[in-house]
């Protein structure tokens, strides 16, 4: 799981242009939207796109993706058990 | 009672000046790097600050800077302010990599944390947000710095009367680096404070 979350924080980082920030600066427990890295609507359309080209998940509705955007962690539990790449 | 510069900012490749003094020097770093230390310098703490693009993030530290200077907080709502600001590649840094997205049918997918900064007006939106500036803004694209042309732009948004403070300048970041004047204006009888005037916006930005 450590694994993958480093992955993620570094596709995280490519995906949103987080270019001046490093894997340390971001906490895997700290919320992705309104506080920590302070996402927005954008980001969320962003970090949807990751999940299906990277990890081959499909995301069907906005309340699912408010579930598992909560945090770096969140979301690196539910690649785990649901990727298909 | 005439109009006033209460504070300014100037940041180049390899300096910043802030009211006429010399606070940070560049020693070489990239323009990336650069920013990263202005932002270090200024000690801000904004999450927002790293996914903008690198016009939004010069023009958020030069205004952080300012406002400072001029004694205002990012806590409360101000609507009786403008900004007016001119550049002279628009959003052609981030055109171009917004259009790396979509150069390939096989690795077509435009990136919409990309698109959102690719108008140059964007810029003003995140330093209205920083600074709760619930007000009118623009923002013109102009071939070379202009005082004539910022000081007309200026004096045409005080003909609203609500217009108080004017955040106004020139912010370019491009291909040929970083070249940042920006200043707050004041309505104010202060004698101790520049005028805002053609010949000082002139002098402002090509002080050494």
């Amino acid at each position: 799981m450590e694994q993958l979350i480093e992955e993620l924080k570094q596709e995280i980082i490519n995906a949103l242009n987080l270019e001046d920030m490093t894997l340390a600066d971001i906490d895997e427990n700290a919320p992705l939207f309104g506080e920590g890295l302070c996402l927005d609507s954008i980001d969320a359309l962003e970090l949807i796109v990751l999940m299906d080209k990277k990890y081959g998940i499909k995301l069907k509705t906005a309340a699912e993706g408010k579930e598992i955007f909560k945090s770096v962690k969140v979301m690196a539990e539910y690649i785990a058990s649901h990727r298909t790449k | 009672m005439g109009k006033k510069i209460l504070s300014y900012c100037r940041i180049t490749d390899d300096k910043v000046i802030l009211n006429g003094n010399l606070v940070l020097s560049n020693n070489n770093s990239d323009l990336n790097h650069w920013i990263t230390d202005i932002y270090d310098y200024t000690k801000l703490s904004y999450p927002k600050f790293h996914k903008m693009d690198r016009l939004s993030k010069v023009g958020v530290l030069a205004a952080e800077m300012v406002m400072s200077e001029s004694g205002f907080d990012n806590d409360n709502l101000k609507r009786d302010w403008a900004l007016c600001c001119m550049n002279s590649s628009a959003s052609l840094d981030d055109d171009e990599a917004y259009q790396k997205t979509i150069q390939n049918a096989e690795e077509f997918y435009p990136a919409p944390s990309l698109f959102v900064y690719t108008l140059p007006n964007i810029v003003l939106g995140e330093i209205a947000i920083r600074h709760k500036l619930r007000c009118e803004s623009s923002f013109y694209v102009c071939e070379k710095f202009s005082a004539d042309a910022i000081y007309n732009a200026i004096e045409d948004v005080y003909l609203c009367e609500s217009v108080r403070y004017v955040m106004g300048g020139w912010l370019e970041v491009g291909r040929e680096g970083c070249d940042i004047l920006l200043f707050v204006i004041e309505e104010s009888d202060n004698g101790n404070l520049q005028d805002f005037s053609i010949e000082n916006l002139r002098n402002l930005y090509l002080k050494k």
